[in-house]
């Protein structure tokens, strides 16, 4: 049972589409990025995901279920972080009165522990607290529901590096407890391999890639040779960018086995420069996106 | 929030009330009372009227009491509008409908238990205006609008139906201040013609002709205190109500004949047979009016509730 | 996190450009370990928990770190008790060290006498040993 599955999910507004024909596997366990300029429908997915909004057409499940007509299910198993982590203008205690009260699986001690290590004071108003402490309140508050999906909307945006750092660390602790799937997104791709294992790559509405980083990696190459208009390769692999000078060529190409043409230099390149290269050329899709390799190596 | 505001605003208007209700009693209890229970001579010997007059002048702060008329909008504005309204500005609803429990029960729980608060507040608003309005209640009664909207079920019906009025325009607005301004003219748009178009007409008026008499003036009735007067004047013999243009040519056909006639024009027209009426609709029709009224609003309330939770429920919400 | 507090034989690092991936990254700080006698068999390695909180990483990561370490038959995961390691890996000899390096050093008079400079031969070894290992794969 995947953790989100979306099928042709569609959202339209107006005469924009926000998302348009998303389809989509995320297994349980991983921790995945949703990566894509603003505007690219990042939010719009991880909306529909938590059925604040309805899909125009198409649909998308959480571990099976409809968050539109299943809400009951699906809100037990969710945890959502959103954008710029909205909090009442309770004090710490009073919104863990709240969740407690909005959710039969809470588990207070969870919350309790998670903001007294990162000290955030519990009689203080959460608008009184500094941002990457509202992000650990707003991240214990969902963690405290005890969500089998956690979908958190860009939640290092604002945050300095520091508080970057320790957001991510008390995320990345949760998950090592295991039994949690994690999908978030996020437009700043530093970092991105330390905390993914699975990548979804949005671009103008569209998917353009999907699929476990490390294979994404190991399967793109950047080709550097003497001019060419990358034709030949082009026949076998799938060419994404193609930089020409006069003497030179250089392609970043998702391969398809073995590239065997000496003329080339082959080199190994960052998952971030695989984002940028997609993101520069939004017309390249790469579906059907990259298979598995086994789901037995991940976390149940 | 809401309960605090609503409790200042409660203590604000009870010290009002304490305030100018202590002193008219003072000032009721003495003749004014007594006038209640007299009639005829004594009434006049008393000079009743007069002692009536000043008092509901002085006592009862008819122009300044009419502002309270707004005070059950102020739920809808305060309470209703920003329900929802302020949770999409502020994005709080991404946090709130995300929760364990489904946000159908979210709103659901919200209304239910702001409904029973509103009823509250409003329940406390009625008793307090209720013993503030008594001894003018002695005097006019309670049918009219400054008693009937203030006592009996109508400050409640019109609370709740402000509050469910606000809270599905915020919800459908989306946006607290223009939703406050929404509420505040919807309730009003409502209001008002209740009381002018449909309360007049909830129950046919009752018509008392009598034949027209110097003494009695134009009230033909024997006791009318407290009785809601729609209409009165003078008909003919053939009970065909007088115009303003033909009593004033009455008046001045009397006034010209009178020289023929004892007693002046008020003779004059009783001999020549005109009869005064009366249209009201009495006081002890309080209670009547009040549930046809209350059952308006509570179920206008009862209507917008329901297309709330239904939105809230239905409708997309990034 | 304080490093003094964890009692671990290994401390990993990451470093985020260098375009391994960051299971490889600590496959290969566990093996380099090995070949110095930093790890000995029988020292247990970091909780995935403790590399998580100090590396802020992904536990996924770190899990298939371990499970390829466990494949190679380097590690061995205890449950409930953490992981092991199984065997040192054998480095070349003093002696071999010291033949392979005198050879090297010849080799470098060569190619400076041919004109490459420290950048050109850094180069030119590290095609030649991707060469190698796709002859190896072939």
């Amino acid at each position: 049972m995947e953790a989100l599955r979306a099928r042709r999910l569609s959202k339209r507004y107006g005469d924009t589409w926000a998302l348009r024909d998303c389809t989509l596997n995320i297994p349980p366990g991983r921790v995945a990025a949703l990566v894509g300029p603003n505007g690219a429908g990042k939010t719009t997915l991880l909306h529909l995901a938590v059925g604040l909004i309805a899909p125009t057409a198409g649909d998308v499940e959480v571990f099976g279920w409809s968050p539109r007509r299943q809400p009951t299910v699906v809100l037990a198993r969710v945890g959502f972080l959103a954008q710029d982590r909205p909090l009442y203008r309770f004090t710490v205690e009073e919104m863990l009165a709240l969740g407690r009260r909005l959710n039969p699986r809470w588990d207070d001690a969870l919350a309790r522990r998670r903001l007294s290590a990162v000290g955030v004071p519990l009689h203080r108003r959460t608008d009184k607290l500094s941002g990457g402490q509202q992000s650990q309140v707003a991240l214990a508050l969902a963690l405290a529901k005890r969500p089998e999906l956690l979908l958190l909307d860009e939640p290092a945006a604002s945050l300095d590096p520091l508080a970057r750092r320790e957001f991510m660390e008390g995320l990345m602790e949760a998950v090592a407890e295991g039994g949690l799937t994690v999908v978030f997104s996020s437009h700043v791709l530093a970092d991105l391999e330390r905390v993914c294992d699975y990548l979804v790559i949005l671009s103008a509405a569209h998917v353009q890639l999907a699929g476990d980083t490390d294979e994404m990696v190991a399967r793109h190459k950047l080709l550097t040779g003497p001019r060419c208009d990358g034709e030949s390769v082009g026949k076998v692999h799938s060419v994404v960018q193609a930089l020409h000078t006069d003497r030179q060529t250089t392609l970043l190409v998702r391969t398809n086995g073995h590239i065997y043409d000496p003329s080339w230099t082959v080199s190994d390149v960052l998952l971030e420069d695989v984002v940028l290269a997609y993101l520069r050329a939004p017309g390249v899709h790469a579906l059907p996106e990259p298979q598995v390799v086994s789901d037995s190596e991940w976390i149940p | 929030m809401e309960a605090v505001g609503a409790i200042v605003a409660l203590g604000l208007v009870g010290g009002f009330l304490a305030l100018t209700g202590l002193p008219m009693r003072a000032a009721f209890n003495g003749q004014v009372h007594e006038c209640l229970s007299l009639t005829g001579d004594a009434y006049r010997q008393h000079s009743c009227q007069g002692l009536l007059r000043g008092f509901e002048n002085q006592a009862t702060f008819d122009g300044l009491i009419a502002y309270f008329n707004f005070m059950p909008a102020l739920v809808g504005i305060f309470v209703g509008a920003p329900l929802v309204a302020r949770e999409l500005e502020r994005g709080t609803h991404r946090l709130v409908w995300t929760q364990g429990i489904t946000r159908l029960r979210w709103i659901s729980i919200k209304l239910f238990l702001l409904v029973i608060g509103c009823a509250i507040i409003a329940g406390a608003f009625t008793a307090a205006m209720t013993w503030w309005r008594s001894p003018v209640d002695q005097v006019q009664g309670r049918l009219l609008p400054l008693g009937f909207d203030f006592e009996g079920f109508t400050p409640t019906a019109y609370a709740l139906f402000a509050f469910a009025l606000g809270a599905a325009v915020g919800t459908v607005v989306r946006r607290t201040v223009p939703a406050m301004a929404i509420t505040l003219l919807g309730f009003l748009a409502v209001r008002f013609p209740v009381e002018f178009l449909l309360r007049p007409n909830y129950l046919a008026p009752v018509t008392t002709v009598t034949a027209f008499t110097a003494t009695a003036g134009s009230d033909p009735r024997a006791d009318g205190r407290g009785d809601w007067i729609l209409d009165g004047g003078l008909m003919d013999s053939t009970h065909h109500r007088l115009s303003n243009a033909e009593l004033s040519q009455l008046y001045s056909t009397a006034s010209n004949g009178a020289g023929n006639t004892k007693g002046g024009a008020d003779a004059y027209i009783q001999a020549h047979g005109y009869l005064s009426y009366v249209d009201f609709h009495p006081a002890s029709r309080f209670w009547t009016f009040q549930a046809i009224e209350a059952a308006i609003f509570l179920s206008l309330a009862v209507l917008l509730l329901a297309f709330t939770v239904w939105w809230v429920r239905a409708r997309s919400a990034g | 996190m304080d490093i003094a507090q964890v009692p671990q034989t290994i401390i990993f690092y990451l470093e985020p450009r260098s375009g391994v991936a960051p299971y490889m990254q600590l496959v290969r700080q566990v093996q380099h370990a090995l070949r110095l006698g930093m790890l000995r068999p029988g020292d247990q390695l970091p909780t995935v928990r403790e590399v998580v909180s100090h590396l802020a990483i992904n536990p996924n990561t770190v899990l298939k770190a371990y499970r390829e370490l466990e494949r190679a038959g380097l590690v061995a995961s205890r449950p409930g008790q953490g992981t092991f390691v199984l065997r040192a890996l054998a480095g070349p000899t003093a002696a071999d060290q010291t033949a392979l390096g005198a050879k090297l050093d010849s080799w470098l008079d060569e190619a400076h006498g041919a004109g490459m400079d420290s950048q050109a031969i850094e180069a030119f070894i590290a095609v030649c040993l991707r060469s190698h290992s796709r002859e190896e794969i072939a």
